[in-house]
């Protein structure tokens, strides 16, 4: 009999019975019941083409993006604003909301909502869980990574993988991880510190064991591993070192320039001197005389620095001053910027609120009769912006008071303009020292130890309000 | 364009048996070496030629005791990353006595007992004035040097010489006659039963160079000598093959010994 659609019934699901397989022409095909589609109508039980390794790392990812250290610590106001309801759960994440993150941004080819979806199916979580529609996500079992006042450095061990280029993906860290012998208490990993060095921390789902550190058969081959607290042991121990080391450095120093003064013999180089100074800082709680403390304050943790706020000038008139290399450098960065933008609003382009203003000179660091000169910046990005000024706009100095400079053919044939250069690595630290030993005799020389009064004048940039550095002895 | 082979980012290892390593683990060229003659390196004067980045020459001096490594290259600015390699390499070690090591670790781990991250942060540390000279790592020398062409300054003196992947640039620069110069300098370097490490490229290898670097390809077609053909003229030198290691990766690797 023929019956309208709209008579369908459609609430029932379509059963086969023996009748109907037996004569199959003479059938309607079997009608949709609106009731919960199967993963393998959804096409969720078979993946093809699907690197399982790739797929892995990926889900490993976001078991990662998604762990409870994650929610607790790490990307937590990320994750909050993420968060939708979805299937009467207000916990669930659109994998869409993935595809730009950090942890994927390196992963070629560019992932998609597709291949996401595809890798969960081809790689089951076994803390993550896909909606029906294979397009959300959410964490199965909310759980707590650390217990009540346990440290969250003994979850954490400090690795340095064989092969560097992997802790950009912190999936393959976890995957390869998880390849390795550890016991499974390990697992899932909770946290890989994302970032292009050699090195990096990852946080483990169970404080890490002595015996299992000992056990080197248990980590991936030819990896590096140290618990964080160890790390921290050998880092303190480093620093010390080289502590040691410029103090000795010092001390040399302060002898060549005493010997035309004093007769004593310079035994500040002799090993055990220097060793002494070694097991003085590494002891330093020890210590109790004023001059000790006042070294350590030096040395201490409290002498870390903002990186990337010293910039290097160079080619200046030897004549100049620190009033006129003031004005040149506002001079250019003005320009520039003022360059800049007439060709943004030609181009169309108008300036944002956050377009930058003229740089904040802290302190200018010269000496008249040098071409060199050091400028303190109130923060890294002034620093760019006078390199870069300076870079574009190739201006020489003519005379000891110049500031405005120029662009002759001969200045640019030579590249003596003023160049300016961000200080880094080594030498940044150098500087920052010698600017720390100033700093520790600023106003309180009698707590400053006598070896760090060498009277450099390049180091002498926060000492203006502070008593006058000794005179150099005289030599003739 | 790298006409020496001089590739400021040269791969090593890497562009055969994979991913690029940390500077911490071996190469697998030199473990293959010792495997197969544990005494190879240990206590002997050791010539790196071509040591590019100085990788190799500074794992010989920190892992295999030897009484000296030698890395020589044509570019500078590779001598000084060789240089640089070598204070990195320095600096992670474990202090030694006179440094006052708060802790004695286990010979394994001496050689990475700081970690990476600490010298890359703070700066690498000065040679300590009492290390031993004949000790890593003094016992590791680089330099500036056309070594293929320059006059042989120590004539007999080394145990082991090794040319890993190198020999190509030196017979496209210098055509057949350059290479058995090559050889013949090797061997008049070497000690009495000395060793000369020899792994050499493909003719392959030699294509894609020129593919590479338009000006070889003229001397390249002038080339007669295959890599096939290095066996005898080294033994007509006066080597002999003491091993062909095979390594199951891309390259073979020759020990040949001097008579």
């Amino acid at each position: 009999m023929f019956v309208p659609r709209q008579f369908q019934k459609k609430s029932v699901p379509h059963k086969p019975t023996s009748s109907t397989t037996t004569s199959k022409s003479n059938v309607h095909p079997p009608l949709l019941a609106p009731v919960k589609r199967t993963e393998g109508d959804l096409g969720l039980s078979r993946v093809d083409n699907v690197d399982i390794v790739a797929a892995r790392e990926t889900v490993m990812s976001l078991e990662i993006l998604l762990s409870d250290y994650s929610f607790e610590k790490a990307h937590r106001n990320w994750l909050k604003g993420k968060m939708r309801e979805f299937e009467g759960k207000d916990d669930y994440f659109h994998l869409s909301a993935f595809i730009d993150c950090q942890y994927f941004s390196t992963i070629k080819p560019v992932l998609s909502q597709v291949s996401l979806k595809k890798a969960l199916i081809a790689c089951r979580s076994d803390v993550l869980e896909l909606s029906s529609d294979g397009y959300n996500v959410r964490r199965k079992a909310k759980g707590t990574l650390l217990p009540q006042n346990q440290n969250q450095d003994l979850f954490t061990v400090y690795i340095e993988p064989d092969v560097p280029t992997i802790i950009s993906n912190p999936g393959r860290v976890a995957r390869i991880l998880h390849e390795s012998f550890l016991p499974r208490r390990y697992f899932p990993v909770q946290f890989v510190e994302n970032t292009r060095k050699p090195w990096t921390f990852v946080t483990l789902s169970s404080i890490i064991t002595e015996d299992d550190m000992a056990n080197k058969k248990l980590w991936p081959k030819d990896w590096i591993v140290l618990t964080k607290s160890e790390w921290q042991k050998r880092d303190s121990e480093y620093q010390a070192l080289l502590r040691a080391r410029v103090r000795a450095v010092t001390l040399s120093r302060e002898n060549l320039s005493n010997r035309f003064t004093s007769n004593e013999s310079n035994n500040h180089l002799r090993p055990e001197i220097v060793n002494s100074e070694f097991h003085k800082i590494m002891n330093s709680d020890k210590t109790t005389s004023r001059e000790e403390k006042a070294s350590r304050h030096i040395f201490s943790n409290e002498s870390s620095f903002e990186k990337g706020l010293i910039v290097r000038l160079s080619n200046l008139h030897p004549s100049t001053t620190k009033i006129i290399i003031d004005s040149f450098i506002t001079r250019s960065v003005d320009r520039y910027l003022r360059k800049k933008r007439e060709k943004q609003e030609k181009s169309g382009n108008s300036l944002s609120s956050e377009d930058p203003t003229l740089p904040r000179i802290s302190y200018i660091d010269y000496e008249k009769g040098l071409d060199e000169a050091y400028l303190r910046l109130g923060n890294p990005g002034d620093s760019t912006l006078i390199v870069q000024a300076l870079k574009k706009r190739k201006r020489s100095m003519r005379n000891g008071e110049d500031t405005k400079g120029k662009k002759g053919e001969r200045a640019l044939r030579e590249e003596n303009w003023v160049l300016g250069k961000i200080l880094s690595g080594e030498e940044e630290r150098i500087y920052w020292e010698k600017v720390l030993w100033i700093k520790g005799k600023k106003g309180k020389g009698k707590f400053a130890p006598q070896e760090f009064r060498t009277g450099n004048k390049r180091a002498r940039m926060d000492s203006e309000s502070g008593p006058e550095a000794p005179k150099r002895p005289k030599f003739d | 364009m790298a006409q020496y082979g001089n590739y400021k980012s040269y791969q090593g290892a890497s562009r055969h048996d994979g991913p690029n390593r940390a500077p911490h683990v071996i190469d697998y060229r030199l473990q293959a070496l010792a495997n197969a003659s544990p005494d190879l390196f240990t206590g002997k004067d050791i010539l790196d030629i071509g040591c590019n980045n100085g990788a190799i020459a500074v794992h010989l001096g920190i892992s295999f005791s030897p009484a000296s490594v030698t890395g020589v290259d044509i570019d500078p600015e590779l001598v000084q990353k060789a240089i640089s390699h070598l204070s990195l390499r320095y600096s992670r070690t474990a202090p030694v006595d006179g440094e006052s090591a708060p802790v004695e670790p286990s010979q394994v781990e001496r050689n990475n007992y700081f970690p990476i991250s600490s010298v890359l942060q703070h700066g690498h540390r000065n040679y300590h004035q009492d290390l031993d000279p004949a000790k890593f790592p003094l016992n590791v020398a680089f330099r500036c040097e056309n070594w293929a062409t320059s006059p042989p300054l120590e004539p007999g003196f080394y145990d082991v010489i090794l040319a890993l992947s190198m020999v190509k640039w030196v017979h496209l620069q210098g055509l057949d006659e350059g290479l058995r110069a090559f050889f013949a300098k090797v061997y008049l370097s070497l000690r009495p039963s000395g060793y000369f490490i020899l792994e050499p490229q493909e003719w392959e290898s030699y294509k894609r160079a020129v593919k590479k670097n338009k000006t070889l390809e003229g001397n390249y077609k002038k080339l007669e000598t295959r890599p096939d053909d290095f066996q005898p003229i080294l033994e007509a030198i006066g080597f002999n093959l003491l091993q062909k290691l095979d390594t199951s990766l891309k390259r073979d690797i020759f020990i040949y010994l001097k008579n």
